[in-house]
Parts: C-alpha cells; structure tokens; sequence
C-alpha cells in the first residue's frame, strides 16, 4: 500500500515539476560580453541555464565580399552557462551573387571556433538568424544545409512571423529546431504604430502557427528604444533613451501617442537633437508580454521547451517586476 | 607577428584611433551616386577638397560611405617627406618599398646587418642599389626597425581573423625606451620629429594614457605645428574621450579639424559632444575667436548647418569652414524641393516648393551675401541665386547670378554649374507655352540635353535640371492641351493607344522645316516615325490585315528584317521557345519574311489550294508571334515594349498578345480541312493549347503582376482537345506522341 502511495505522489512530483513549463533563456546582444549584478540575478533568480549569445554578424564589403562584424569579445566567460553561438546574416549577403555558400559556411564555421578556442568555450548548438527573402531563399537554403554539414552541431535557425504562415513559399530551413521571433512586427516608422509589437498584426499570422511542421521555441521582446526621426524621415534608433529620460529634460515635449518633440537644440547621451525633430519611445509592458504568452499557447502546436527574451541588458530589465519571467512562462 | 599584419607596413604612419571608436568597416559602398539625379548644385565646385567627405550625403560620409583610409590617408606624404630626407642616397621608388610594400623582412635584414655585419639576401641585393653606409639611409632602417613594431597592434585588416580583445594592446615595453632614445639623441630636425610621433602613437597603442597625455605636454611647446603634431594631438583627444574627459577631447579634435585638412573625415566622426553641458564647456575653452570657429565648424557637420553659420561668420566671416557648411544647406534646402509636377501646374509645382524652404535659412543666406564679407564670393553669389530661383524671386537671382560670375573661379566646373543655375532660373520664369516661346531657351536646352555629355566633367550634377525641365516644359504643354508636345519631353505609356495621339505624333514627327525648339522636341524623344510604323505594322498583323501590316512594315526601316529566333510556322506539342530556338532551320525568317509568307499563305487558302497544310501553318504563325510562341521578337518593339512575363505590357498590349481568336480560326480551318486522323488528331492538340491559354487569360485577366495569381491547385483541366484525342483518336501517332511530350495528357489520359 505505501509502495503504491508512493508511486502515485512519485507521478505526480513528477507531473508538476518545471519540466512541463518552457525554460527561461536569454538572448545577450552586446558586443561584449560582461554580465552585470542585475543580469547575474536575473539569470540565477529564473534558473537560466542557456544563453543565446550573438558571436557576429555578417555583412559584404565594399568588394562585395562577406565579413564577420563585430564580433564578441568576452570579459567574463559564461561558464555556468550552455552558450548557443548566434550569428546574424544581413539578407544582401545571400541576395549577393557572387556569394559562395560553401565557403561563406566554412568561413563562419571557422570563426566560431575560434571565438571558442581563443575564450575557452565549446558548444553544441549554433543558431543561424536572418530574415531571408524569396529572392535569397535558395542560397539560404543551402547555407544552411551546407553549415549543417560542416559544422556537425545541432542547428537552429530564426524564424520570422511571415515565414511561418507563409511556409510553403518561403520553404523551411533544415534545421532541427527554430524560435519565433515574436517581436519587430512592423516597420520602424514616423507613424504612430509600435514597430516592435502589435497584437492586431500578430493575429494575422497566428492561426498559421499550429500547421508550422518546424519544432518552435519562442523569443519575446524585453527591449524598448525610441525612434528619432526628422523631416518624416527616420535618422536613428535610440536604444538608451526613455520615456523618463525626455520627462525630464526641458529640451524634450511630450506629444500625444507616445510622442516628443525637440524644442531646442540639444546634445544627449552623444546624439544631436535638432529643434523640431521628433522621438517615438515604443516600449513593451509587461501586461503585453503576458498578452503574448496567452496568444502564444492558444495557438502553438506543441509546447516549446524555452522562452527566449531578447535581450539580456539590466537596461531592459530593470523596467519590469522581478517575476515577469516566471509569470510569463506560467502561461504556457 | 603574422605573416599578414607584417605586409601592412604603414600603420606606423597611419591615424587609426582604434581606441576611440574601432575600425569603421566599409561596408556596402557609398550611396551618393545619385545626387546628380537629386540636385542642381555640386559642391565640388566650390570647396576645398579635404571638406569632400562631409558634404551632405545620403551615407554617413559623402563618397565613400564610411572613411577607408585609415591606414593610406598620409602615404603619399610620408613618401613624400623621407625621399626629400633621402633625396641623392635612395629613389622615390625604393622610398616607396620600404615605407608602403612588404620590407619588414628586409628592414629586419639590414638593421641586423648595421648590428653585426652579417650579410643576407636583403643585404647583397640593397647594397647594389643604396649606399648602405651613408647615415641617412641608416638612420631610414633604424626608424623603421622600430616603427614598424607597432604595426602587430594597429592594424588587423584579416576580416576572418578573431583577435579575443576588442583593442589590441601594444606589450613591448621595450620600445618606449628605445624610442625616447633615439627622440634624445638625433639632432637631425626631421629624424627627431618623427621619432616625436612614433613616441605618442606608441604610448597611445600602449594604453598608456597617463604618459600620452605627459609626454605630449611636455613636448608640445618644441615641436613644430605640421601634421605629425596635429596627428599626435588627435591621440591625446582620443585618450581624453576614453577617460570621458568629452569636452576637452572634442575641443581638441575641433583644433585638428581646423588645423590639418587631410584628419578632416576622422575628426568629423571622433568629435561626439555626450551632453549639452559639455559641449557648452568645449566651447568655454576656445582660447580665441578662431578656435570658437573651428567648434561651430565641426559641430555644424552633426547639428545644425544655420547656426553654425550664423555663429562662424559672427566670429570670422573670412573662415573657409563657412564653404562647406553652405554647401550642405543648400543640399539639404533643395531636397525639399517638390519634384513632383504630377496633376499640378508649374506654379502651383514652384510654390510648394518655395512653401518648403525655411526663410531663416535663405534670409541668413542672402544676409551674409549681401554685405559681402566672405572670402567665397563665388559660392555665396552662386548659393543665394538658386536659394532666390526655389524661393521664386527670379530677379533677384539674376543679380545674384551676375555678381556670382564676376567672382567665377572659371573652371569648367564652375561655369557650367552657373550656366547650370541660370537657366534653372530662366525655365523657373515661364508659367505657360507662350512665355516659354519669349524665353527662346534652345540655345541652352541644346547645352543642357546633348553637349553636356561631351564636356566629361567630373562630379558635375546635371541629369536633375534636365529630368526637372523635360517635366516642367511637358507641364506647361500639356496645361495648353498640346498632347503631342507634352509627349515629346515627357513619354507616357499609352500615347498611342489614342490613334488621335497616334496621327498628330505621325504629322509633327513627317513635318519638315522643323524650329529650333521643334528639332529639340524631336531629337530628346525616343520614339522615330519607323517605331510608328511598326507598331501599326505589328497592330495590322495581330487584326489578321496582313497585306497592310506588309505595306507598314516595309516602311518601318531596320526591324523589318530583324530575324526571328524560331521557325514561326512550326506547331510544336510542347511551348519550349529555347527548343525552337535552337532547333535547325533551314530557312531564317524576318518580321517581313514572316508577313510575307502568311500572306502567300492566306492567297492561297483564299484559292482553296491545299487547305489543311496552310490553315495550319497560319494557325501555327499566329500562335507564334503571340505571347505564346516562339517568335516573340515579332512584337517585342519600342512602342509596344519588351518583357518576359504577359504582366510587362499595359493592358491593352496585353489583351492584344495574348489572344488566340486568330490562331484558333485557322486551326478549326485546318480540322475542317483534315482528310486524316492523324491531320484532326493534331488541330484537336493545337486547339487545346489554345483553350488552355484562354483559361489562365480569363483566370489572371485582374491580376496586377504574377504573384497576384490566385493559387486554386488548378494545373490544367481536361481541355475539350483533350477528351477529342482520348476519344477518337487513341489509335494515332500523333496521339503517342502527345503521351510521351505532354504530361498533363498523359496525367489526363490516366485518370480516365
């Protein structure tokens, strides 16, 4: 009778445990990689054990010739952490002609490893993110078919909202597993839409999510930056820059839909503000994650193993309650 | 040291200040190539050449994109100096080897050999050549030996290479001493000099700021004010900006902006004021008048070209910073400018654009102009007629124009750019055709539309004015309801699907005695009477009015015999044009050829002459030079258009290629005809390609391009052709035929 008893609370300890909910990961986007207090805490307060961390992008030179930029340099070496090398590819790479995908996919291949052995890393994951294109798609294809092949590891690819309702044209990368981007829905503009998230669009595409055949893991957004624009024409993307930061400034008016406008001339935080310009602060409450999460597990297919946030940066952070993460992942 | 790093010899030399910002990687390209298509007002013409990077761009530097020079900008220089040091002991030539190309295995080589005197191949081949012996030439191999040290960490061009800092630190300790030695010892002005610099670049490579900082002090004061210091002083700034000294640091970076033209480019991106307070204390360390200048100078490049303007000519109205400031104002004032003329007149065109321009601007523009206290009297002049013309005060800009010519430094640039403006100013006067006939502008329509090309002159942004006045003047034509000249500066798509437009284009086009105005009208179209021609040739062909389309075509000049890739009276069962294409022809047909044919063709058929084979081949022929077939040349054509996809043409070209009425009526001519299965069994096949193209026809009739196509999973359907060949003649070879080409017959066949 204990035995039996025993069994059953056994089954369901077992039941219960947070191997039913989608681990928490992050993605870490700088260009060096430091861990802050904050983001140390964050990390051991939600048990995270796999961080993305973006190794370089790719862009073409001037030659037309691809090149890693900028790439990750480690003041701290993550070792309590599985590190998932990300390398971004800037479409124009394959969109170029003279690319060669076997020898672009050597050349990353390569770089990685030597951004492990110089930093004394090693992983068994790479995650390849770019926002191919029709036109680019067969180069892309067969990057990643190739990459797969010389780099032996596990792979996993970026995966766009439209790419997934629109599979069938778009194809599916060979990869073994994705993670949705569920963020930069719309275009960074002077309008007033929030480029970064926007419910009414992601509905569009969330029916689609169920018949996707790829296994998903999901990214949501825990960044917020402002979009400085002049003459209607966008000049930059103000990641430091918040709505607090305007609030108290003289130079700075706040304007209805989450407007300001320059009233006079100004340096700040390094950047020119000319009279007139006008700053978009577009940023993700934590009440729009949750909404996210909800949208998400209505209409996933299977329940992902992690919930990706993008990024890791005690800036981002700090706007949320210290259990955001937890509540977040309480919905899948 | 890698074998790759030991090539880049020169960073010695170079200004990288990898410290402050990192390598600026060149990426994409410059995206300024367009301006000539933008604006009317090239400020090569005006400033000086070292300002070239911080005209207004489209990228973050004008013409390159990003700054590329960073381990090239002082080459010639540098070359330059030490062959004067070594005038009479080394040529410019091996200068340049040992400065520029891959020496460090020979500097190494020869400075062993001043050690120890052992010979080596860099030795026996050197000692031909220079006399190893004389001290200049030692002293040149001694200073590199040690420059080119540094060179590990300065520069890192191996895109592919992963260096694990993000700075790369110079750790030969032993340099500094050496160097200080040697910067103690040589009495030599020029050797002491450079071994000044090579001191602060290697503390600066060191990370050793204290000591940049100190050395620099206490040095500064004997060391002449030529590029070497200037470059030195940009390290310091650079090691004020890392120790977020930012006011001080760009206060330091404005004196080398101002000092030392060729740092111009890498000044402009290192200067960063973090806040309005430090920007307000680099200002409180101007010393005098022209260091406030050289701030506002640098700080207009960023922020704001008015009042950079307006401050800089407070404090020195003769500042040549002031040039390239006015430059990027009027370049960001004209892209403002409304290019548009679409449902609007010219006047309501110029006074939006008027409406555009901030009056501060022009007002401070002509203010400054006026009291005629610049140095640039030229650019001022120049700046404040085109500000006047957009403003549409037209006399104005005349006087303007007029003193602007008097101070013309006279370069072909120069005046065509004036030339260029003036007659901006003048077309900007008409406001109706009459007026445009007052103005008898052919002189300069002539200079502007065809000699402009022939002058070749670098940088010169012309191809706006001429895109801007073909618009204005077919504005103005089309606003006096003179479709036809309206058409001649100004093509529009479907002119001559209006044969009212088609015959008034024909008479202008025929008429001799033509005016000057009228010739260029004629010359800057490019449709000629023969297109006309054609293209009615090609309408009469597709309306099956062969003989006419005989008697237009051979009027229509060289396209008439253009050859046709295909045989065109060919029935092939599969459409592949590259088969036809490549398939042996005994006979080559032209366009006329095959007008010719059908022709004999259609006699003969009119005298009841084998009916079948003729119906046939002109079914054949009709299909053929439709979008269908595989003489597309046919049609393809100037004022018809040329493309791939059916979605290329306007609608009505695209109804026009696209039907099969001709083609069918001969085919079911050909079946009537028929004496044998094989003959129906093959009119059944080509009528059904025909039912097919008429399906996807109806099926995309609305659709905008081809991704509009709705995907319904319908591939063919079973096409009345088909169930004929499947029910009657099963039996035929033509029918096996069928099987083994068309798979949609085949899958058709098998579902039955």
């Amino acid at each position: 009778m204990h035995k039996k008893w025993f069994v059953f609370i056994l089954i369901i300890l077992c039941s219960c445990t947070s191997q039913d909910k989608p681990a928490v990961s992050f993605y870490y986007w700088k260009t060096v990689f430091k861990l802050s207090t904050i983001e140390k805490k964050v990390l051991k307060d939600n048990n995270v054990s796999k961080l993305y961390i973006r190794y370089f992008d790719i862009d073409i030179d001037r030659a037309r010739e691809a090149f890693p930029v900028s790439p990750i340099h480690f003041t701290d070496i993550p070792e309590l952490f599985t590190v998932v090398p990300v390398v971004y590819i800037k479409n124009k790479v394959l969109l170029e002609s003279s690319t060669d995908v076997e020898e672009l996919a050597q050349k990353v291949n390569d770089y990685i490893n030597q951004i492990n052995a110089k930093n004394n890393l090693h992983c068994d994951e790479i995650q390849i993110d770019c926002d191919w294109s029709l036109e680019s798609q067969n180069k892309y294809l067969a990057f990643i078919k190739t990459f797969k092949k010389i780099s032996g590891r596990k792979l996993s690819a970026t995966i766009r909202l439209h790419q997934v309702k629109y599979y069938k044209k778009t194809k599916i990368p060979d990869v073994d597993s994705g993670v949705l981007m569920y963020y930069n829905m719309g275009t960074i503009a002077t309008d007033s839409t929030n480029s970064i998230y926007d419910q009414k669009i992601a509905k569009r595409y969330l029916s689609s999510l169920e018949k996707y055949p790829l296994k998903l893991n999901f990214a949501l957004p825990v960044f917020s930056w402002t979009i400085h624009s002049r003459d209607k024409k966008v000049v930059g993307l103000r990641n430091k820059l918040r709505k607090k930061d305007l609030d108290n400034d003289a130079h700075f008016k706040e304007l209805p839909h989450h407007f300001y406008e320059v009233i006079a001339d100004n340096y700040k935080g390094g950047i020119f503000y000319r009279q007139g310009d006008l700053l978009k602060v577009e940023a993700i409450a934590a009440d729009d994650l949750l909404e996210m999460a909800s949208d998400l597990e209505n209409n996933k297919s299977q329940l992902p193993k992690e919930i990706i946030f993008y990024d890791l940066d005690e800036f981002n952070i700090q706007q949320y309650e210290k259990n955001i993460f937890e509540k977040i992942i309480s919905r899948f | 040291m890698k074998k790759t790093s030991l090539k880049k010899l020169l960073v010695v030399f170079s200004a990288l200040l990898a410290l402050v910002y990192g390598t600026i990687y060149a990426c994409g390209g410059g995206g300024d190539w367009g301006w000539s298509f933008d604006s009317n007002f090239t400020p090569e013409t005006f400033v000086d050449q070292s300002y070239r990077s911080l005209f207004l761009s489209t990228d973050i530097f004008y013409g390159d994109g990003f700054d590329n020079k960073h381990n090239s900008r002082f080459n010639d220089e540098i070359v330059q100096d030490w062959s004067a040091y070594l005038k009479g002991v080394a040529t410019t030539e091996d200068v340049h080897y040992f400065l520029i190309d891959s020496s460090a295995i020979a500097v190494k080589e020869l400075n062993t050999f001043y050690r120890n005197k052992r010979s080596s191949d860099a030795v026996e081949k050197w000692k031909n050549k220079v006399d190893l012996k004389n001290s200049r030439f030692t002293e040149f191999v001694q200073f590199l030996y040690l420059a080119q040290e540094l060179e590990s960490v300065s520069i890192n061009n191996d895109y592919w290479s992963y260096e694990p800092v993000v700075n790369k630190v110079y750790k030969g300790h032993r340099l500094v001493p050496a160097l200080i030695k040697k910067y103690n010892s040589v009495t030599d002005s020029f050797l002491k000099n450079r071994y000044w610099f090579q001191i602060v670049k290697t503390y600066f490579y060191s990370d050793d700021y204290k000591n940049t900082i100190n050395f620099f002090q206490s040095t500064a004061d004997k060391t002449p004010k030529n590029v070497l210091y200037y470059r030195a002083l940009s390290y310091v700034a650079g090691v004020n900006y890392k120790q977020k000294q930012y006011a001080l640091s760009n206060y330091q970076f404005s004196q080398v902006f101002d000092q030392c033209p060729p740092m111009r480019v890498v000044t402009a991106y290192c200067f960063r004021p973090q806040e309005e307070a430090d920007w307000q204390q680099s200002l409180a360390m101007a010393k005098n008048n022209d260091e406030k200048v050289a701030l506002w100078a640098l700080s207009g490049y960023y922020t704001n070209e008015e009042k950079s303007i307006e401050k800089i000519y407070e404090l020195n109205p003769k500042s040549e910073h002031l040039d390239y400031l006015l430059t990027r104002l009027v370049n960001r004032l004209e892209l403002k400018t409304n290019k548009s003329f679409e449902k609007i007149t010219v006047s309501e065109n110029k006074k939006s654009t008027k409406d555009s321009l901030t009056s501060s601007s022009t007002n401070l523009v002509f203010k400054i102009t006026d009291e005629g206290k610049v140095k640039n009297e030229f650019l001022w002049n120049t700046a404040a007629g085109y500000l006047a013309t957009l403003k549409s005060d037209y006399k104005k800009s005349d006087s303007y124009y007029k003193r602007a010519e008097k101070y013309s430094t006279n370069t072909p640039l120069a005046i065509n750019q004036l030339r260029l403006l003036k007659f901006v100013n003048s077309l900007s006067k008409v406001n109706n055709v009459s007026d445009l006939k007052k103005a008898d502008l052919s002189k300069e329509l002539n200079w502007l539309y065809f000699e402009i090309y022939n002058l070749e002159i670098a940088d010169f942004r012309f191809e706006n004015a001429i895109n801007w006045s073909k618009t204005y003047i077919s504005t103005l034509f089309k606003a006096d309801k003179n479709q036809v000249f309206s058409e001649l500066f100004v093509r529009t798509t479907d002119f001559y699907d209006k044969e009212n437009n088609l015959r008034a284009m024909k008479t202008f086009l025929d008429k001799s005695n033509k005016s000057d105005f009228e010739l260029i009208a004629e010359k800057v179209y490019d449709v000629h009477s023969s297109d006309i021609l054609e293209y009615e040739a090609i309408r009469a062909a597709f309306s099956n009015k062969i003989p006419e389309a005989i008697q237009l075509m051979q009027q229509a000049g060289p396209a008439q015999n253009y050859t046709l890739l295909g045989n065109p009276f060919n029935g092939t069962i599969k459409d592949c044009h590259d088969c036809d294409h490549i398939a042996k022809q005994s006979k080559k047909y032209s366009k006329l050829d095959l007008l010719n044919t059908m022709n004999l063709m259609q006699d003969k058929l009119a005298a009841n002459e084998e009916v079948y084979s003729n119906a046939l081949l002109l079914g054949n022929a009709f299909y053929n030079m439709s979008h269908y077939g595989n003489a597309r040349v046919f049609y393809e054509s100037n004022i018809i258009g040329y493309g791939f996809s059916e979605f290329d043409f306007r609608d009505k070209m695209r109804g026009m290629l696209t039907n099969t009425t001709q083609s069918k009526l001969y085919y079911k001519k050909a079946l009537s005809a028929a004496t044998t299965d094989e003959q129906r069994a093959k009119c059944h096949y080509l009528l059904s390609k025909c039912e097919r193209n008429d399906y996807y026809n109806l099926k995309y009739k609305d659709a905008e391009n081809y991704w509009d196509r709705r995907n319904d999973g319908i591939n063919f359907l079973a096409w009345k052709g088909f169930n004929e060949l499947y029910s009657n003649y099963s039996d035929t070879k033509y029918y096996q035929e069928v099987i083994t080409e068309c798979g949609y017959f085949d899958s058709y066949v098998r579902q039955q």
